[in-house]
């Protein structure tokens, strides 16, 4: 299960690369492997690459899915006898 | 936290030899409880979002399980166009394997290029058979008539990772044909690494239903989940646990044991065998409008084979939400403390031991990002 981050597009640059916004830091990844990527777009990313597109609302559902997920995790870490 | 987690193998050598193997895990196994209290319809919109390597798969045991747990019984295009969605996500992920991570053990760049002519065809089949992009709507989505065209795609993929020669065994092909996976398997008999990491863990079987999903309802600390055992005995799943007893596989494995090239094999007999079905597939699907009621209540199971292997989804819902939600992943068998890669490196020569741990570690394909740190005792 490799968790899958959403990211938007920021800027469209040469050679099927484009930049995104990642958590406020911008990354340079690859649009080699996905059709008709513009600015603005939600793709999910997997080792420098955009594997998908996925509309707005759902990159949003899926970001605040991810933050709760976060929390949760924490607690589990936190129980005795789970986690590292 | 970093929230996909990693995977860490330590290897301690002593004597020239594999002294001690260790695996520890970080992988946020309670990611599916974040899905509970949603109804079922944004818990399935979800899931193909939330991973991003396999989740037309996540998403695919997803709907199984709930539209078990609802009694929803889709029409068999339905069940057939999705099985096609699934085959085409394990193509991608063989073909990335294939492309993308063996190479650079061959000291070769990475075939991107090579891997954007499949992906971006194949990531078109989903919008091609659902214009709406809802085939995991509970009971089916919208499944339209005018099936795309496979041949060009799949005669590119043969070409690309099998080449010539491919029928007349695995020695003449390594040694004939000129691509990646070809030049990977020449590689590792050259180098006499065909039974490298040789273990005695067992395929998977088939797990019955009834008492994985009364595994899974007690597995209240995840220890299942995190470590999964079945009657007391660890197993592996993927690629060469399904092709175990295809002539190739089953040829490689008597000759060199079930190590690295068995695995490495398997993923290619198997990309031949998920083109074929695609095809047949393909031919198979009629138009469909899908939909049933989500409002009801029960638990259920999905069971799926993942590129990776057996993923498997339990849920409970009620009144059509979602209360429970648990996942067991393949990488939890593949990457087990005491599982086929440990077993494998037991006593493995230290010689070149950091890569060629590696390459195992890439033929078994973790999901998330494997470590290997080697340390001297």
């Amino acid at each position: 299960m490799c968790l899958a981050i959403p990211v938007q597009v920021a800027e469209l640059t040469p050679g099927d690369m484009a930049v995104v916004d990642l958590g406020g830091v911008r990354k340079e990844i690859s649009l080699a492997l996905l059709d008709g990527v513009d600015v603005g777009d939600w793709v999910i990313l997997h080792t420098g690459f955009a594997l998908s597109k996925l509309d707005p609302a759902e990159a949003e559902k899926t970001l605040k899915l991810f933050a709760e997920m976060e929390t949760f995790e924490e607690a589990l870490a936190e129980t005795p006898g789970n986690g590292e | 936290m970093e929230i996909e987690g990693g995977i860490t193998l330590g290897l301690t050598l002593k004597a020239d030899r594999v002294a001690t193997t260790e695996i520890t895990s970080k992988r946020p196994l309670g990611a599916s409880s974040a899905l509970e209290g949603r109804p079922v319809n944004e818990v399935l919109r979800l899931l193909p979002n939330m991973f991003s390597i396999c989740g037309t798969a996540q998403a695919h045991a997803g709907i199984e399980a709930i539209e078990a747990a609802l009694d929803l019984h889709p029409a068999d295009p339905q069940r057939a166009a999705r099985r096609l969605l699934l085959l085409a996500e394990t193509t991608g992920e063989h073909c990335w394997r294939s492309l993308m991570d063996w190479p650079p053990f061959l000291g070769e760049e990475t075939g991107v290029a090579a891997l954007a002519a499949i992906k971006r065809p194949l990531g078109q089949i989903t919008k091609a058979l659902f214009p709406d992009g809802d085939w995991n709507r509970p009971g089916g989505g919208r499944l339209v008539s005018g099936a795309p065209d496979l041949g060009p795609l799949v005669r590119n993929i043969r070409d690309t990772l099998l080449g010539t020669a491919w029928e007349t065994g695995v020695e003449a092909w390594a040694e004939a044909a000129r691509t990646p996976p070809a030049r990977l398997a020449r590689h590792i008999l050259d180098q006499s690494l065909a039974g490298f990491g040789t273990t005695c863990v067992k395929p998977l079987p088939r797990l019955d239903r009834s008492e994985l999903n009364l595994r899974i309802v007690a597995d209240e600390d995840r220890a299942f989940a995190a470590a999964p055992r079945w009657q007391g005995e660890v197993f592996h799943t993927g690629p060469l646990a399904r092709q175990w007893k295809t002539p190739i596989v089953a040829g490689i494995r008597e000759r060199f044991g079930v190590g690295l090239l068995a695995f490495v094999i398997a993923r290619l007999v198997e990309l031949e065998a998920v083109l074929a079905e695609m095809e047949l597939l393909i031919s198979r699907l009629a138009a469909d409008t899908g939909g049933g009621d989500t409002t009801g209540s029960g638990s259920g199971l999905g069971v799926v084979e993942a590129a990776r292997g057996r993923l498997v989804h339990r849920v409970e819902v009620a009144d059509g939400t979602v209360s429970r939600y648990r996942i067991l992943a393949p990488t939890e068998w593949n990457f087990h403390p005491e599982g086929a890669l440990v077993q494998g490196l037991q006593g493995a020569p230290a010689e070149d031991i950091e890569t060629r741990a590696r390459l195992l570690v890439a033929a078994l394909d973790p999901c998330v990002t494997c470590r290997v740190e080697v340390a001297h005792a």
